[in-house]
């Protein structure tokens, strides 16, 4: 079961999918999926799997069936690299979808801003304002007062420990009290080490479950 | 004309030296056309043994100045020996006038020197497998081989065992395909120390079509005395239970340096030769501006410096790492010190040898250990040494990683036919066994990137035009060429002074840690920290004492099979009170507080403690089988008990045994341990514990750069290619979850099961142990066998048979 959180007035649901809907307004927010990082990685020569970027398509599907939201908002990294075989298939997948896409550009977003256009994906150079939460790919400095934001960049995981020397990272949402870090949506992506202060809420995603750990 | 015998006679004549028996019966050999392996002890004229008759021959047929360009290949394991057989080769030349060029080519020379050599090759050539492997990667390079008559591998026993060792037997694969289509003879020989496995090294060296009637083994009869002393402090109480440093007897090594002439000190890691270079230096200043430090990771410049003023006998001591354990004889070194236990006994014959290196001198060497129960394994060594028993390497098989990155380079270099190279690779020992589907899988990997092609896909690496493979990627092939090699080692950055000098490079996860102004100890000076810019930690030099010792990896070495087997008899012996050496009479107190606290085993016997702790319950299981046996013993172990239960299992071990540390009671009798240790479902309950996962992930780690699935960045500018970069673990459980047939996931558990862990061994292990008696003890406090393995928190394994949300509820009550 999907836990669900409050910030500032709004109501949030967690899904171990790596995703985070927003219920108030209906949106789907999903951060750092680098969508066809291991087409880039295969046109250079390096064999990674090409069908982990099918495999995150059809988790997006999942979650779209899933919360049937008014559109889905990438907060950043995208896609991984440059214009390569894997948007093409992307733009497959997208040609199946009239579900509207937000993207908040983040650091590895370099595609041609006309190829976004074509993928029927709309822009927002640093942040999305919706009531008074702010979503953005990187850790703003500047978020209007009285404002929560929510982003992402970081692929945040929470290390724990235990009894006879047990130990195990685990991705995870991560609240603040004036901000809040996604998890990293992509299959073929690293994680962070965390250190959350007491306030902080850390919500763990373990064996498609959603643990709450601070 | 010139005469074979006559002119190898009058070398040894004009050096006024006596010919050996090994060294005729190898010129004649080498004169008959045979290929083989010259077995010999550094310092017994080897060298010579093995190049008079390769320049004989060719004086012979008088076909040395006939034919221009290369002759000879010299391959050598070391950068720093290629100077001095060089020189030798060089002079034997000259003496007979033949107008014999002998050059290096490492990874050391310069980029004129390389551009000199592509245009007119030398006659000879000293270089390195990965070197050699450079030049199989240059477009035309069949041309360079075609008048390559010999190929000389020294130090054999070094190379084998390791991917290097692959890597020649690959190279010598191709060199003889050359040779061959020109319908022409390659001899092949290698020069080997003595090893438990010489045949075998021959057939691995040779490979397995080579006929045996050309085949020899040419021994050297010569035995090198060593003696061996134990040094002790006078009180066995001052001996640590655990660690590795060893100050104590600092005294007592100052007075060994200054009754020697020149003295090597040998520590088993960086770190210690460092923290040793300066204890020395800090208590006795006659030894400033006389000792020297020499290690890997020491800029070329220092090293060259040392050497140098060891061969003069300008230095009285140097402190080193297995940088020095090969071949450069050094006249004046009388003395070895090694500092902790060398853990083998070919290791430690062979660092004994580096002190009286004249034929038929003696070689002393002194043993320092670091904590107690080092005196067991001193005293295994000894006992040993007096069953004239020496270790094997056993050869590396089926390291595809290898093989694909060698795949890459002839693809580079011209292309290759892949019924052609199929064939010669067959041909060599490590890839015998390889079946035609394993091969088209490799090829399938460098054309398409795995089994599945997409139809969006753009994989881009290796295409076949007609029947030859060819690189389609030319940014590809300039990272292949930076990245030929089989030694993976950490990402390091150079040191340098503020004012520019270089003093070497270090491990980047050490320099991570450093905030600026914190001090390091490094090449034997008090460093601090200032900043660091792209790949350079820059420094200045500080008179501040309170440093921290840069704590590189490297040098945990495991007891080898044939001292786990010795110490096990000698504690045998020291449990029935039968034994009475130097060693034990010192180690006495601490064995009678062993048996004490718990007991000695004997010989038949393997003992089992428990203790409790806040930490859980804690088992100690004593194999004495060495480190690397306990590693999958202990999973093994640790995965059947979770088999049985609910609970989570944290895993230490030693050379002398592990430790199960449990979070939940565990019932121990003999019938549980029994039934632990059963042969039966061995193999699936290893490839089931999540350990064995663990351990294939970090074997991974070397297979996913060799063959080329995570790339280094390059040289000085590791920024760049950021986006090609990610982590071996990730591509590993990537390839697990979506291409679980993957060759190279596959060899990741098989280096585990077969070449490291060695299955026969583990296998060995488990049959000993199910007949033997159990000891079972409970202890109230550790034991001397169980403090060290408590202490040494480096690798610990983990295992569990919790559910992951159980798992992580207790951990939060246990952190509230």
């Amino acid at each position: 079961m999907p836990i669900a959180v409050s910030i500032k007035g709004n109501s949030f649901r967690l899904s171990p999918d790596f995703a985070l809907y927003w219920q108030d307004l209906q949106w789907l927010i999903i951060a750092d999926a680098h969508f066809s990082k291991e087409t880039h990685f295969r046109k250079h020569g390096i064999a990674i799997p090409a069908a982990i970027l099918q495999e995150d398509l059809r988790r997006v599907d999942v979650l779209i069936r899933t919360y049937s939201p008014q559109r889905v908002v990438f907060l950043g990294d995208m896609f991984h690299s440059e214009n390569n075989p894997g948007i093409d298939a992307f733009a497959k997948w997208r040609n199946g979808n009239n579900m509207p896409i937000d993207l908040v550009i983040g650091n590895h977003d370099i595609l041609d801003r006309s190829r976004y256009a074509d993928l029927n994906i709309d822009i927002h150079e640093d942040k999305i304002i919706a009531n008074n939460i702010v979503l953005a790919h990187d850790d703003l400095s500047d978020i209007p007062e009285g404002h929560y934001l929510l982003h992402g960049h970081i692929h945040p995981c929470i290390r724990l420990a235990g009894k006879a020397k047990q130990s195990m990272r685990l991705p995870c949402f991560w609240f603040g009290k004036e901000k809040g870090v996604l998890p990293s949506f992509g299959t073929f992506t690293g994680g962070h080490a965390i250190t959350p202060n007491k306030t902080d809420q850390v919500f763990a995603i373990a064996d498609a479950q959603i643990v709450r750990i601070n | 004309m010139y005469d074979y015998d006559q002119i190898i006679a009058s070398w040894y004549a004009t050096r006024n030296w006596k010919q050996y028996d090994f060294q005729q019966e190898l010129a004649a050999a080498y004169q008959q056309g045979y290929n083989g392996i010259l077995n010999a002890p550094t310092g017994s004229g080897k060298t010579f043994a093995m190049w008079l008759p390769i320049i004989a021959d060719h004086m012979a047929k008088g076909n040395h100045q006939a034919t221009s360009g290369l002759k000879v290949i010299w391959i050598t394991p070391l950068r720093a020996l290629a100077k001095d057989i060089r020189n030798a080769l060089q002079e034997a030349c000259d003496l007979f006038d033949m107008g014999w060029r002998v050059e290096i080519r490492t990874g050391d020379i310069s980029a004129k020197d390389k551009q000199a050599q592509k245009k007119q090759m030398p006659d000879v050539l000293i270089i390195t497998p990965e070197s050699l492997h450079v030049l199989l990667c240059q477009i035309g390079y069949e041309t360079i081989f075609e008048n390559l008559s010999c190929v000389v591998v020294d130090e054999w026993h070094e190379l084998l065992g390791s991917k290097r060792g692959v890597q020649v037997e690959l190279a010598i694969s191709r060199l003889r395909g050359i040779r061959e289509d020109q319908k022409k003879q390659l001899r092949i020989w290698g020069i080997s120390a003595t090893i438990g496995n010489l045949v075998e090294a021959m057939e691995v060296l040779l490979g397995v079509d080579a006929p045996e009637h050309t085949s020899i083994i040419i021994r050297s009869e010569q035995k090198k005395q060593i003696d061996i002393h134990t040094v002790l402090p006078e009180h066995i109480d001052v001996l640590p239970w655990a660690g590795h440093i060893g100050l104590k007897l600092l005294p007592n090594i100052i007075d060994i340096i200054h009754r020697s002439t020149t003295t090597l000190v040998f520590t088993n890691t960086r770190a210690m030769a460092e923290i040793w270079y300066h204890a020395l230096l800090e208590n006795d200043e006659r030894l400033a501006g006389v000792m020297a430090m020499h290690h890997g990771s020491l800029s070329g410049e220092v090293r060259d410096w040392v050497e140098e003023n060891l061969h003069n006998g300008a230095l009285k001591a140097v402190i080193c790492t297995s940088s020095l354990d090969l071949g450069v004889d050094f006249r004046p070194v009388d003395t070895v010190i090694q500092i902790g236990s060398p853990k083998g006994v070919a290791r430690f014959t062979q660092r004994a040898g580096r002190s009286g290196h004249q034929p038929g001198a003696v070689s002393t060497i002194y043993f320092i250990p670091t904590h107690a129960l080092e005196l067991v394994e001193i005293s295994a060594i000894r006992a040993a040494m007096e069953e004239n028993v020496i270790e094997k390497r056993d050869p590396m098989v089926m390291s595809f990683d290898v093989l694909i990155q060698y795949m890459v380079t002839l693809s580079i270099s011209g292309g290759f036919k892949s019924n052609e190279l199929y064939r010669e690779v067959k041909s060599t020992y490590a890839y015998h066994l390889m079946s035609p589907e394993e091969w088209q899988w490799l090829l399938q990997h460098i054309t398409q990137g795995g089994q599945t092609l997409q139809a969006y896909d753009e994989f881009n690496k290796v295409g076949r035009v007609g029947d030859v493979y060819r690189i389609m990627h030319k940014k590809a092939a300039t990272r292949h060429r930076l990245s030929i090699g089989t030694i993976v080692s950490d990402t390091v950055v150079a040191i340098k002074l503020m004012n520019g000098g270089k003093l070497g490079s270090i491990e980047e996860y050490f320099i991570a840690s450093l905030k600026p102004g914190d001090v390091f100890w490094f090449a034997g000076h008090c460093l601090e920290f200032l900043m660091l810019r792209e790949m350079t930690a820059f420094v200045k030099i500080t008179k501040e004492q309170k440093a921290i010792t840069a704590s590189y990896m490297g040098g945990r070495m495991p007891l080898s099979s044939y001292m786990a087997d010795m110490m096990r008899k000698q504690l045998g012996q020291a449990a029935e009170s039968n034994l009475h050496n130097f060693e034990y009479t010192h180690l006495q107190p601490l064995l009678d507080l062993q048996r004490d606290r718990s007991a000695i085993p004997a010989y038949d016997t393997i003992l089992v403690e428990t203790a409790e702790s806040k930490e859980g319950l804690h088992i100690f299981i004593y194999p004495f089988e060495g480190r690397v046996v306990h590693e999958v013993l202990a999973g093994l172990i640790a995965f059947r008990i979770s088999k049985k239960q609910e609970l989570s299992i944290s895993v230490a071990m030693n050379d002398y045994g592990f430790e199960l540390l449990c979070n939940h009671p565990v019932e121990i009798n003999e019938s549980v341990i029994r039934e632990l240790f059963e042969i039966k479902g061995l193999d699936d309950d290893v490839f089931q514990s999540v350990n064995a996962t663990e351990m294939a992930r970090r074997k991974f780690r070397d297979i996913s750069v060799i063959s080329g699935m995570v790339f280094q960045g390059y040289p000085g500018e590791q920024k760049r290619a950021r986006d090609l970069q990610s982590s071996a673990q990730l591509i590993f459980d990537v390839l697990r979850k979506y291409e679980p047939s993957n060759l190279l996931i596959k060899q990741a558990y098989d280096e585990i099961l077969n070449d490291q862990m060695e299955n026969a061994r583990l296998r060995t292990a488990l049959l000993r142990i199910s007949k033997s008696k159990i000891l079972i003890k409970h202890t109230d406090r550790f034991s001397p066998f169980a403090f060290p393995i408590v202490v040494d928190d480096l690798s610990r394994n983990k295992l569990t048979s919790e559910s992951l949300a159980s798992r992580i509820q207790q951990m939060l009550r246990e952190n509230k």
